[in-house]
């Protein structure tokens, strides 16, 4: 395909007992570009996100990042490198630590961009005092740019539904991330809300040029910001390109599209 | 701007004058002082164990262990090489919280209950050690094959006698008077507490709450639970460890049976009580629990003459041995029904609805 993807899956199966979640999976994700990802509940979708992310190993096939800082194999790299490499991600219920502040939820994205360790941390003078700083007022920028500034000292614990799906994807946009996958953003929420996530991606997208993988069920709002389409069902992928072209695949419209129009 | 400043200072200014100048200037009682004294050494483990079970979210049945080797280490620095107080309780800082970092090397693969078990080993071991030191020595040989030949036997640890330990030294002064030890147990607490404050607020604090609060959503930030969990280990030992050193010195003398299982379980309810995870839940913990036991202290002489009397199966003895027991099981269970979070927390809940009463400034 194209020369220089970002990343590439290849071949990727994934088993559980005798449950085959994924099977067989490849695909190119390219850089600047929102790589959707659809199908049927159970196809495969978030165990393909957790497989990037490094929270599921894939029994078989392997996973290239290609960063600005070189390629490189992340089938079994643990799940904290990954995240330090710039892979970072959205749960599809989000996963945000009840117990720190919003504020604090999205500072804690900037911990690989942070040097202090525990002794600076300790004393807190001097470098560590400044870097606190420098990286609270990114955090306060972040929350600016979804609008949640006004719940920065809420515990993320208190926050609505919305709020935390939003708060999680703050919290992923904090780590700057050289490619970031979103899970389901918008299940489970208003009109209104979804209206206002989709502005916050597509500004990230046109804004930041930060490529996308994107899990979602809204097909129409899927063939509008998509690039590139990858369908999959029983794990296994059905069609894969330019977003014109598999809406008009007869497989899609029968596992899927079909489904999805009541 | 001014009056608002003055608002915010003075509960500090009064704290100072109350905790600081009175004691200093002699003006209060001195079982006063030996009982915050007592309540303040205890409170720095508790601090440390709050950053490991409140902020990490990992527990720990070895505390008290962890004090152990804190008390010896220190004792035994001071005895054998004359070194100053204020660098063999460091010292015994540091020693703990390595030998905590040993034991809390299990969190890395099993959690919950089953990591309490393992820590649990270190109450085990610790006196054991102590106890026999000769038998570590035997081992450490074995272990680097002949190489290293320890000469420690139980004149080291005093056995199962345990050990007198010298008071400390402060400009030539010894500090053996209760105001001394109140001050600068009060000067250690405060440092602690500090420290505590600013772990908790910045990139490591973050990195615990995360791994206590969501594990797998940490790792995808880049937060490597293991290295975390072990530094929570490790300052959760060397508080204890501090705290060691300032009870090894101040009461004189240490004995390897004052380092209990129920002591570390003591903690751990004192923790839960003054609320985990709340940076005043040690002290309001250990106060509460410490101002427990010196009324229950009072009052036992009276129950044990009334109680038998009115139930008759009670024996004299079981009021000596079963009160105390009785009122802390009834106190924590009555905290973890009725608030469960802890004495910070509800303090905290009545200053939001105090402030939600009174319009704001
Ligand atoms: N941790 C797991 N353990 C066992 N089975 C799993 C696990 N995660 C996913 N699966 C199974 O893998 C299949 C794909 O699930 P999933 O990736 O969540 O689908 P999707 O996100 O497309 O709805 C399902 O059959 C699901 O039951
Ligand atoms: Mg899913």
């Amino acid at each position: 395909m194209s020369p220089s993807p970002l990343l590439t899956v290849s071949n990727v199966s994934l088993m559980f007992g005798g449950v085959r979640a994924l099977n067989d999976v490849s695909l190119e994700v390219q850089p600047g570009e929102i790589t959707a990802l659809i199908g049927p509940n159970g196809a495969g979708k978030s165990s393909l996100l957790n497989c990037i992310s490094g929270l599921y190993r894939p029994t078989q096939g392997s996973i290239q990042f290609h960063s600005a800082r070189g390629s490189q194999e992340i089938t079994t790299t643990p799940t904290h490198q990954i995240a330090a490499l710039g892979i970072a991600r959205t749960f599809q219920t989000p996963a945000l630590y009840p117990g720190l502040s919003t504020l604090d939820n999205i500072l804690t994205a900037r911990h690989i961009h942070m040097r202090q360790g525990l002794l600076s941390g300790l004393l807190y003078v001097g470098p560590a005092r400044r870097e606190e700083e420098a990286h609270r007022a990114r955090a306060e920028e972040i929350l600016g740019f979804l609008d949640l500034k006004h719940l920065a000292n809420t515990p993320a614990g208190a926050l609505s539904y919305g709020h935390r799906k939003q708060v999680d994807l703050g919290r992923a946009l904090a780590l700057e991330p050289e490619l970031l996958l979103v899970d389901e953003p918008m299940a489970g929420l208003h009109q209104e809300e979804r209206e206002t996530l989709t502005r916050y991606l597509l500004e990230l997208h046109f804004g930041r040029k930060v490529p996308i993988i994107l899990v979602e069920h809204d097909i129409q709002l899927v063939m509008e910001i998509a690039d590139h389409v990858v369908v999959l069902d029983f794990g296994s992928k059905i069609a894969d390109g330019p977003a014109e072209e598999v809406q008009r695949d007869a497989a899609v419209i029968a596992a899927y599209l079909g489904e999805e129009t009541h | 701007m001014s009056a608002q400043r003055l608002s915010e200072w003075w509960p500090l200014a009064l704290a100072f004058v109350g905790f600081v100048l009175l004691p200093a200037l002699d003006l209060l009682p001195t079982e006063l002082l030996r009982l915050l004294a007592s309540i303040g050494t205890t409170a720095i483990s508790v601090m440390g164990l709050n950053l490991l079970l409140g902020y990490t979210g990992q527990v720990s049945l070895g505390q008290a262990a962890f004090v152990m080797v804190g008390a010896y280490t220190s004792a035994i620095l001071a005895r054998e090489t004359g070194l100053s107080f204020w660098l063999s309780m460091p010292l015994a800082g540091l020693a703990a919280g390595l030998v905590g970092l040993l034991f809390g090397l299990p969190s890395l693969r099993v959690r919950g209950f089953y990591l309490a078990m393992a820590t649990l080993a270190a109450q085990f071991i610790i006196p054991w050690v102590i106890k026999a030191p000769e038998k570590l020595a035997t081992l450490v040989g074995w272990l680097t094959l002949g190489l290293v030949h320890p000469t420690w036997d139980s004149t080291l640890t005093g056995g199962a006698t345990g050990l007198q330990v010298p008071a400390p030294v402060l400009f030539g002064s010894t500090l053996d008077s209760t105001r001394a030890e109140y001050l600068t147990v009060l000067a250690v607490v405060v440092v602690a507490f500090l420290f505590q404050r600013n772990v908790v607020r910045t990139r490591t604090g973050r990195a615990l709450v995360a791994i206590r609060d969501n594990e797998r959503a940490a790792e995808v930030l880049g937060i490597h639970p293991y290295t975390y969990k072990l530094q929570a280990f490790f300052l959760c030992a060397l508080y204890a460890g501090i705290a060691g050193a300032l009870q090894a010195h101040f009461r004189r003398s240490i004995s390897p049976d004052a380092f209990t299982l129920a002591s570390s379980i003591e903690q751990l309810g004192m923790l839960v009580v003054g609320g985990a995870g709340y940076l005043a839940g040690p002290l309001f913990g250990v106060s509460l629990f410490r101002l427990m036991q010196d009324i229950i202290v009072r009052v036992t002489p009276t129950l044990r003459e009334i109680v038998p009397r009115l139930l008759p199966f009670v024996a004299q003895t079981d009021v000596d041995t079963s009160f105390r027991p009785l009122i802390f099981g009834l106190t924590l269970m009555l905290f973890l029904i009725y608030q469960p979070l802890g004495m910070a927390h509800g303090v905290r809940q009545l200053a939001a609805r105090w402030r939600a009463r009174v319009p704001s400034r």
